[in-house]
């Protein structure tokens, strides 16, 4: 009898313990997991309202992943225009990367996650870029 | 020649003997003169300030033509008056003359004068013998002509009461008796009324005559003699050369002379003397007499053996010329009216022709030309024929210089060349014609414009281009249209360029392409029809890439720079060979970084 009690006791301090581990497991991805997504606190661009007016979010911040499709233009002064597909590539949008971003080496198929600005006339300027 | 100057010369003094209407009365130098003057060279007879061709039978038509539609003088009076006057001359030949037969032929001269035919000159003649030998103091002649006189008178007083008692011949036995036994006769025929008043008449001069002689004491010879050759050679001129021959051999026996000179008038010996070639005398106008029913005798001769070989122009010739000598000789009277007939046709023609020439009909000549080349084998042609085909050529020539005027647009030309061939030939078939080509082109023509100002108004160009030959011809007079034509041709052709390329993309799938093929047309001709339509067709099928297109332009004209680019880019992805999408991104593009600079 007292052998049957002593194993019972033995297997909850194990699955507890087990508990405990999980979930620090759990919390620790999560954590870690949240902190490598950049302008994670930033929301996502509104695709559809760039196609069809930009200006009513323009002055609004957006978090966009996309694909390097093209570039469009380039100025010393005011930066380089590119063209970057979206959504697995159904929709493509124009970028200006701002000079500020100059020494940002950007490549056609390249992966990038971008913080935009929508200015005055509709277009998303870059505030932030990282490489996905 | 000679003679058939002497015909006219005879016609036309026989003309003065009597009142002729028109056309000779004309004044001048020469209306003092009322004798004919012929020249041998030109065969032109003047007269009355008028000249006139010798052969031109035009002048004599009435009369000739009239002759020539006449039945042959044979019926019984006109036999019987024939063997009359051929009895007095048997009975006055050199053969059988003698007292007796000098009354014999009075007497059958008297009857003559009951014929209508003879229109009294032998009633003329007799009276002049008469009063010749009243003068001569011929007794025997006298009592002889006088007994002939009274048995005319008989003869006629007998037939006149034959005549008004007896029924009409074939008649039969109508006259009525009335209820008291009276005898009606029966009321005269026309006929019969007609003999009645010839015989009155005819027995009314006997009887003046009868009296007038009982009355007359004394005549002065050469007072006979003057009247008796100036009446001879009235029947002379008058062409009554039978009567001159009898009259000649009376003249003879009652005078006794051979040749003596004939006491006339100025005129009338000089007409003589240049006709005979010698000084009148009573032989010459006797021979000339003879000469002249000679020459008629033979003329009718040469026209029957002319006309049975078709030789209608001289047998016309020989005709006339006999029938201008002698009108009242029995060989003229007696032609047959078949034989007439057919020269009359001739005749119609011939003058038909030289009236078809004269109005310039030579349409009609040409026909008369061809049908007279077979009916007539002998007439000379060539000078109608000549004049016919110069004209014809004349005519056409101005024509077509006149339709080379109409192309070239050339109106002054044109409408001279149009008058100068219808005064050459004024009937021209080919004339008619294009008078009325150019009407209805004029109609044609102006309606033309006025469609064509009209869809150019509409820029109804394709309408232009798929009727262009009736436009084309209708602006090929007028420069400016010209001009827009051509703009407007060349623009169908640069649209059908397009609808033919954007066909051929379409083939291959690619609507895309095909649609951006239209549009490029479509922007520059926008009121095209056809190419609307098929621009249509073609945008439903490309309809993704339309609309990405459609929305990004509106977007760059609203200036949303970005949402526009987005467009075009997404346009481009539809269709990444797109030209509009390439322009639109590379404009607003460049927009967008000079706006923001």
């Amino acid at each position: 009898m007292r052998t049957h009690t002593r194993t019972s006791g033995k297997s909850i301090i194990i699955a507890s313990t087990l508990a405990v581990f999980l979930i620090i497991a759990v919390a620790g991805a999560i954590y870690f997991s949240g902190k490598s997504r950049p302008y994670r606190a930033i929301a996502d661009l509104d695709i559809e309202a760039i196609a069809t007016n930009a200006l009513s979010i323009r002055g609004n911040t957006y978090r966009l992943d996309a694909e390097v499709a093209d570039s469009l233009f380039w100025s010393p002064s005011m930066g380089r225009l590119i063209a970057v597909s979206v959504s697995g590539g159904q929709k493509v949008l124009p970028v200006l990367v701002t000079t500020e971003f100059s020494s940002f080496n950007i490549q056609k198929g390249q992966k990038l996650i971008l913080l935009l600005e929508v200015d005055d006339k509709g277009l998303l300027r870059t505030k932030g870029v990282t490489k996905a | 020649m000679k003679i058939l100057a002497l015909a006219f010369c005879l016609v036309t003094a026989n003309a003065l003997a009597q009142p002729v209407p028109t056309p000779f009365q004309h004044g001048g130098k020469d209306a003092a003169s009322p004798i004919p003057a012929f020249d041998p060279g030109s065969e032109l007879v003047t007269w009355n300030g008028q000249h006139w061709h010798v052969t031109n039978q035009r002048l004599f038509s009435l009369e000739y033509e009239k002759y020539l539609s006449t039945p042959e003088a044979s019926s019984t009076e006109d036999v019987a008056y024939h063997a009359l006057m051929s009895k007095v001359q048997n009975l006055l030949s050199p053969a059988n003359v003698s007292a007796a037969t000098l009354d014999q032929a009075f007497h059958v001269l008297s009857e003559m004068a009951d014929y209508q035919v003879d229109g009294n000159f032998s009633d003329v003649l007799s009276n002049q013998i008469y009063i010749s030998w009243l003068a001569l103091k011929s007794a025997g002649r006298i009592t002889s002509a006088a007994t002939a006189l009274e048995a005319e008178r008989k003869r006629l007083e007998w037939n006149l009461q034959m005549a008004t008692t007896q029924p009409a011949l074939g008649a039969g036995a109508s006259n009525k008796t009335s209820k008291n036994g009276v005898f009606i006769p029966e009321t005269p025929s026309l006929r019969q009324a007609t003999l009645i008043e010839q015989i009155k008449t005819r027995l009314l001069e006997i009887n003046t005559l009868l009296k007038s002689n009982q009355g007359k004491t004394e005549v002065s010879k050469t007072e006979a003699r003057t009247d008796f050759q100036a009446l001879l050679v009235q029947f002379y001129l008058q062409r009554r050369f039978e009567h001159v021959v009898i009259g000649v051999k009376f003249y003879r026996s009652i005078f006794n002379e051979g040749n003596s000179q004939l006491q006339v008038g100025e005129e009338a010996m000089s007409l003589l003397s240049k006709t005979t070639g010698n000084p009148p005398s009573l032989s010459t106008l006797d021979a000339s007499a003879r000469e002249m029913i000679q020459k008629v005798r033979q003329g009718v001769k040469a026209f029957g053996v002319l006309l049975a070989h078709q030789q209608m122009d001289n047998a016309n010739k020989r005709l006339f010329e006999s029938f201008s000598i002698g009108q009242y000789l029995p060989e003229i009277q007696l032609v047959p009216l078949s034989e007439k007939l057919k020269l009359l046709q001739y005749v119609q023609k011939t003058n038909q022709l030289i009236s078809a020439i004269d109005v310039l009909d030579y349409a009609l000549a040409a026909e008369l030309v061809d049908s007279l080349r077979t009916s007539a084998t002998d007439l000379d042609l060539t000078k109608p024929s000549a004049a016919i085909k110069t004209a014809l050529v004349a005519s056409d020539m101005h024509l077509a210089q006149a339709r080379n005027a109409a192309v070239a647009g050339d109106k002054t030309t044109l409408e001279t060349e149009m008058k100068t061939a219808a005064e050459i030939w004024p009937t021209n078939p080919k004339l008619a014609e294009m008078a009325n080509a150019i009407f209805t082109q004029g109609n044609v023509q102006s309606k033309a414009l006025v469609d064509f100002d009209q869809l150019v108004g509409q820029k109804n160009y394709r309408l232009i281009s798929d009727d262009k030959l009736r436009f084309i011809a209708a602006v090929a007079a007028v420069p400016e249209k010209q001009e827009q034509l051509s703009k407007v041709l060349e623009n169908i052709a640069q649209i059908d360029k397009a609808l033919i390329q954007a066909g051929e993309i379409e083939k291959h799938g690619d609507f895309a392409g095909a649609w951006e093929v239209a549009e490029t047309a479509f922007k520059e001709f926008p009121d095209d029809t056809k190419l609307n339509q098929i621009r249509a067709n073609i945008t439903v099928k490309a309809a993704t890439f339309v609309n990405a297109l459609s929305s990004a332009r509106v977007l760059e004209d609203q200036r949303q720079f970005g949402s526009a680019l987005a467009g075009y880019l997404q346009a481009r992805k539809v269709y990444p060979d797109s030209q509009f999408a390439r322009e639109g991104i590379d404009r607003v593009s460049r927009e967008m970084i000079f706006d923001l600079q």
